[in-house]
């Protein structure tokens, strides 16, 4: 049974005191003593107390985990190697510790038809490149997606691409390319300069900030069918997230999102307690200055706080973290399926491969993976709009950034109050109350 | 104890919040007739307006016959008169069309004819559609009035091969059409774009110019079929909040059980007293006309045959119910109790209703009031037994959506009845004349909170229960149970109002004394009985197979007969014959 204290979050603001009604994540706007006249009930009485507000309707969201759902989306470990030598990198370089090896024409052509093949007529699938650094593989870049074009357009499908690359290995007919088949393309940024260059060296141990701006500019000036977003790992050596967000737009990038370096394979320039704190400092920085361009009429694309602001707008509850290991999965070069591209080569999220599609593993992992089984999640209030955390982060290293989750789920809840009365058409339609 | 608080406002604010609100308003199982619409189609517009641009380039009004006209005025001033030649920006004739017609038009209205038709008084003289020509003149030749002339022009079709060709006659003083009438042909104007907009050709508010002083001030009065939405005659009082038991019913049972008048004046809780039974009685203590006007947003929303303040709530609270051990039990108790208590029931009422005597052949001159008296005890009757009919059905619904294959219609009277407070007693079922005896004994029957009143709480509180998927079935539970205090409410009023005409000994004056008469005296009566019977259970089985189509056709059946059967039943009636629904001696 969830505790009544987890199924509401109160929070205020200037316009006045608010509520997070966690199942659905819906949002209310409740009267001033709401939260101290909940927080003297006991129980039963905070249980009443909801239900007077209307809480007591049929759960959004049950136990059951997901059954038959199709494979729509797959990344493809092109290259299970890179060029660069990054001091975290959850592939150990690229190889995930393992042989290197690129992908091979089979492995890409049966996991284009995989998602033909589950997909019903009309929807989309995605395929996603990464590696390792997936350029070092680009002529299998090239086929696959080709190939996926034509079978997508005999089937009645829509087909959506993207590629994660470290940028340094782009080329001026790349963009084109990307552009030409409306590719979203990220690329890991850690930083601004030296900031950068310290956390992803080459092999040698040299930078690689000037070159990969330079390799992208071609992508920034043609970008029209394709977006270009930086990534940014964050670590306890590139925390000045307001500034780097600032000069990322500045540059003309379509999107910039930070995440938290959790779990690394040595453990190196993970995030400590003490830096979660800074970090969520830095954030709210960084989503005080989206707050001012938004209210301003100005597109800020700071991907972590618009995608925030849409789904607790829709009021997006799920419990999953993501996609993998029901919708998604990891391919890896030899034809493995994964729950992710971040679980390939680990027997912990193995599925079976793609020429088969994912075997009976996968059950087990929604029915382990569902927030309801988690803890401390099952206890916690923002588990619909957190969904548990990164499966690959959890599993390795644990929760240790549940602090700094809520922290941001907090100010977020805010900001969406706060935007939605100073811009409700910032959010598709009047974000006003609704009046019987 | 916990704290039980009273409902919390809280105002949805995204998306899932709104969609998941639960909107003070009519709950889903509201009957248009249980509650006032609150929306009246037709009053948004004039759709005379539509017509008055039903030619291109032209505006007309209809104009009537005046009523008092001053002797010097125009003469033969009815009829569609021509306001003036609109042409510059009507979105049938744009300046570039490559059609011969339009531009003849164009030529016309920017030229000769344009001229001639800004001066005089110019009428619709005659039109012509599809060969056929409708001149606006009767046989003296006297001009058509403008509202007959509508109805002419409402019946001209509109498309590319429906050419319509028109003429205008000017009329002088004295009303004399000249004879060089101007012609025009075109089209009959679309008064919708394919997206169902208007017609760009109508000027803001031209749509709503005509319209009557405020809807409310016909709302007052208005009973007729030209309204598509009703309002209520008389209502039960809101429960405040601060005088509501647990339960959610009143402190003040008879208070909340009082009939008041909906269009009373005296909104405040002295005005609460009791309406009177007939509209002229209650007419000279409602709001007039010049008051609703201003008034009108101040009627009481009314579900359920009550006044509602801010907030209604669909689920009634029963804490003192047990559910059902089990939905087996449930299905029993439906089947062996509630549905045969409502047959008996419905049969009772209607034996009752066939004692009251026929309005149109009392006694006026001894008892004046007594013909109305009787037209609403016969009606408020009626409205008791249909009452109980549509409990019967819905109960069979419970059952056929309860069982689904295993279905089997129950239309078999009980035996007893059981009520009266708490657990109640058991009586035998019994075909009686409406004595005052017997309306004692209907209007405990109907109780609050007595035995039957609370039959189907047990079904409420086992169909709440989450594991029931399907709402409507809880739904259609709530409406059984709520559906029964305007049945004690009716008795009351009819034991009030009958009272004064059982004074002396012997036959009260609005009673025939029926008796129940063989089954050889009321053959015709219960042949039609049991076509009704047999008509319902092959429609309810339709109906649980989800046939509704098919079972419309037993339906409309079963319609049919039970008028036959209010017919027989009345003859039989005026020979004092009651209609034997069951074997029974009389009591």
């Amino acid at each position: 049974m969830i505790p009544a204290t987890a199924e509401v979050h109160f929070f205020e603001t200037d316009y006045g005191h608010h509520m997070l009604a966690v199942d659905g994540s819906r949002v209310f706007d409740v009267p001033i003593d709401a939260a101290a006249r909940f927080a003297g009930l006991d129980e039963s009485g905070q249980r009443a107390y909801l239900d007077s507000m209307g809480l007591d309707g049929e759960p959004f969201i049950d136990d059951t985990p997901p059954t038959n759902m199709p494979v729509r989306s797959l990344s493809l470990a092109v290259a299970q190697k890179c060029n660069l030598a990054c001091t975290y990198c959850y592939a150990s370089g690229g190889d995930f510790g393992g042989p290197a090896r690129n992908m091979g024409w089979e492995v890409a052509r049966a996991s284009v038809d995989r998602l033909v093949a589950e997909a019903e007529p009309g929807t989309r699938i995605n395929l996603a490149y990464l590696g390792g650094e997936p350029l070092i593989n680009r002529a299998l870049v090239h086929r696959v997606t080709e190939y996926a074009t034509a079978q997508a357009q005999s089937n009645d499908l829509r087909v959506g691409f993207s590629i994660t690359t470290n940028g340094t290995l782009l080329r001026p007919e790349d963009a084109e390319f990307f552009e030409e088949n409306g590719f979203a393309v990220t690329i890991s940024l850690d930083g601004i300069g030296q900031v950068h260059d310290r956390l992803r060296p080459n092999r040698g141990g040299r930078g690689s900030y000037d070159m990969i701006l330079r390799r992208i500019e071609p992508l920034l000036a043609l970008q029209q069918n394709m977006q270009v977003g930086a990534r940014v790992t964050v670590t306890p050596h590139n925390m000045n997230l307001p500034e780097t967000l600032e000069e990322f737009v500045r540059m003309g990038l379509h999107s910039v999102g930070f995440s938290p370096m959790l779990a690394s394979p040595n453990g190196r320039n993970e995030l400590e307690r003490d830096d979660f704190g800074e970090m969520l400092n830095q954030m709210i920085l960084c989503g005080q200055a989206f707050e001012t361009a938004v209210k301003i009429g100005r597109r800020y694309p700071f991907s972590n706080m618009s995608a925030a602001m849409q789904e607790i707008h829709r009021g997006t509850h799920r419990p999953y973290a993501c996609g993998a290991g029901a919708g998604y999965f990891g391919v890896s070069a030899d034809g493995g399926l994964f729950a992710c591209h971040r679980f390939v080569e680990d027997d912990a999220g193995a599925m079976g491969n793609v020429f088969d599609g994912p075997d009976l593993r996968r059950n087990q992992w929604l029915e382990d993976r569902h927030v309801h089984g988690q803890s401390p999640c099952n206890i916690c209030w923002a588990r619909y709009l957190c969904g548990g955390g990164c499966h690959h982060e959890v599993i390795h290293r644990g929760r240790p950034a549940c602090d700094y989750i809520r922290g941001w789920l907090h100010y977020c809840l805010q900001a969406y109050v706060r935007l939605s009365e100073a811009r409700p058409g910032y959010f598709g339609q009047t974000a006003t109350h609704a009046t019987a | 104890m916990p704290d039980q608080p009273d409902f919390i406002r809280v105002e949805p604010r995204n998306m899932t919040a709104r969609a998941a609100y639960k909107v003070p308003g009519n709950p889903d199982n509201t009957r248009l007739d249980g509650s006032v619409g609150n929306c009246f189609p037709g009053l948004e517009m004039d759709v005379r307006n539509l017509d008055r641009r039903f030619f291109p380039g032209l505006v007309f009004n209809a104009a009537r016959v005046p009523l008092n006209p001053f002797p010097e005025a125009p003469k033969n001033t009815q009829g569609f008169h021509l306001i003036y030649v609109d042409y510059f920006y009507d979105p049938m004739l744009p300046d570039n069309s490559p059609e011969e017609w339009v531009q003849s038009l164009l030529n016309d209205y920017s030229g000769a004819v344009g001229q001639r038709l800004s001066q005089g008084r110019w009428f619709l003289a005659w039109v012509e559609q599809d060969g056929k020509k409708i001149i606006f003149r009767d046989d003296k030749g006297t001009p058509y009035d403008g509202l007959m002339i509508w109805r002419f022009i409402r019946s001209l079709e509109c498309g590319d091969d429906k050419p319509v060709t028109i003429a205008l006659e000017e009329r002088d003083h004295e009303g004399v059409p000249d004879p060089d009438q101007v012609v025009l042909k075109g089209y009959r104007r679309k008064y919708l774009t394919e997206a169902g907009v208007f017609s760009g050709a109508y000027d803001p508010g031209e749509l709503t110019q005509s319209l009557c002083n405020p809807w409310s001030h016909d709302f007052r009065d208005c009973g007729c079929h030209y309204w598509p939405s009703n309002h209520p005659d008389v209502v039960m009082a809101e429960v405040p909040h601060d005088a509501a038991l647990p339960t959610g019913a009143s402190n003040d049972p008879v208070r909340a059980e009082t009939y008041l008048d909906w269009l009373r004046s005296d909104k405040s809780p002295s005005g609460n007293v009791a309406a009177l039974n007939t509209v002229e009685q209650n007419r000279p203590f409602q709001i007039d006309h010049y008051q609703v006007n201003q008034m009108w947003s101040d009627l009481p929303i009314v579900v359920e045959g009550r006044e509602t303040g801010e907030v209604y709530r669909a689920d009634p609270e029963l804490s003192d119910v047990k559910p059902y051990e089990s939905t087996d039990k449930m299905i029993e108790d439906i089947k062996h109790r509630l549905a045969p208590m409502e047959m008996t029931l419905s049969l009772q009422y209607l034996y009752a209703y066939f004692s009251l005597a026929d309005p149109e052949t009392v006694d006026r001159g001894r008892w004046p009031t007594l013909r109305d008296d009787l037209i609403f005890a016969r009606r408020a009757l009626l409205e008791v037994a249909i009452g109980e009919m549509t409990h019967m059905r819905w109960a069979n619904q419970l059952l056929w959506e309860l069982q689904n294959d295993k279905y089997e219609p129950i239309l078999t009277p009980a035996l007893t009845l059981r009520f009266g407070p708490g657990d109640g007693k058991i009586f035998p079922r019994s075909l009686r004349p409406l004595t005052s005896q017997a309306i004692d004994d209907f209007i405990e029957i109907e109780r609050p909170g007595g035995f039957i009143d609370r039959a189907y709480a047990q079904c409420v509180k086992t169909l709440e229960s989450k594991t029931f998927i399907d709402r409507r079935l809880y739904a259609l539970a709530v409406r059984i149970d709520t559906d029964g205090d305007e049945h004690f409410l009716r008795f009351k009023q009819m034991r009030e109002v009958l009272a004064k005409y059982d004074v002396a000994k012997g036959e009260p004056a609005y009673l025939r004394r029926v008796k129940i008469g063989t089954e050889a005296q009321a053959e015709t009566a219960l042949k039609l009985f049991d076509e009704v019977k047999e008509g319902l259970r092959k429609a309810y089985l339709l109906e649980s197979k989800d046939k509704y189509e098919q079972s419309q056709a037993y339906i409309q059946q079963v319609r049919d007969t039970m008028k036959l059967f209010r017919v027989e039943g009345e003859r039989l009636a005026s020979e004092k014959i009651g209609i034997p629904f069951w074997p029974e001696v009389e009591v």
